[in-house]
């Protein structure tokens, strides 16, 4: 009985996934942050005068 | 729709050519964006900087829109599929979103060529967008390294969606 319901329920996401999951979060997070700081790696172009 | 064994093979070797050519362009690509970033020859840099250019638009951008496509075959032809094994997915989705952040970034590359081309750059010039240059390669060829690995090791896990055409499969025999 137990194993019948367990091939009728969809496995759980593995944990690699979730992992995978987790730094690409923090990484976007990393991103954002340093984008809305404005620093040097947020602009593609120098708005005025750039060195 | 499965292809036939020699069509899958064709478009396997189409699809791992496309990739790892990508990678390597992109890798020539950093090459030449550090070399203009920390190069005191004036004649050196702007070389640099003119060959970011050529690289990214006669290489790098067609052999990432190959890549995609030969990857969408490969998994629509197969019995892999586009969304039923999270490697898949994940593979998908880096690929998209290194081809997009590709395009993006055609802008600055094309402008620093263009500055480059015009005038001599001096050490102090446009840092930011070179060192911008520089950050963004590494960027991606961390993200192809890590669609490389997928590719390989295809670590196990099967999506609900995959979990239920695998269902019905076995159910309709």
């Amino acid at each position: 009985m137990a194993n019948r319901r367990d091939r009728e329920s969809p496995p759980a996401m593995p944990r690699w996934v979730k992992l995978f999951g987790i730094v690409v979060l923090i990484l976007l997070v990393v991103f954002v942050i340093a984008h809305l700081a404005g620093g040097g790696l947020g602009n593609h172009l120098p708005s005025g005068s750039d060195g | 729709m499965t292809m036939t064994p020699r069509l899958r093979k064709f478009a396997l070797t189409a699809h791992i050519t496309t990739s790892v050519g990508w990678l390597g362009a992109v890798a020539v690509f950093l090459a030449h964006a550090v070399v203009g970033l920390t190069s005191r020859d004036a004649q050196l840099v702007r070389a640099a900087y003119l060959a970011t250019e050529l690289t990214t638009w006669l290489v790098i951008v067609p052999l990432s829109l190959a890549s995609l496509l030969t990857g969408l075959i490969q998994s629509l032809g197969t019995t892999w599929g586009l969304f039923r094994h999270y490697w898949v997915v994940i593979k998908l989705l880096l690929t998209v979103f290194a081809t997009i952040l590709l395009l993006i970034h055609t802008q600055p590359i094309g402008y620093v060529a263009d500055i480059a081309a015009k005038t001599t750059m001096s050490g102090g010039d446009l840092v930011k967008v070179r060192i911008q240059l520089v950050v963004d390669a590494v960027a991606a060829l961390l993200l192809l390294l890590i669609a490389a690995t997928l590719s390989v090791y295809k670590p196990r896990g099967l999506t609900r969606y995959g979990w239920r055409k695998s269902h019905e499969n076995l159910q309709s025999r």
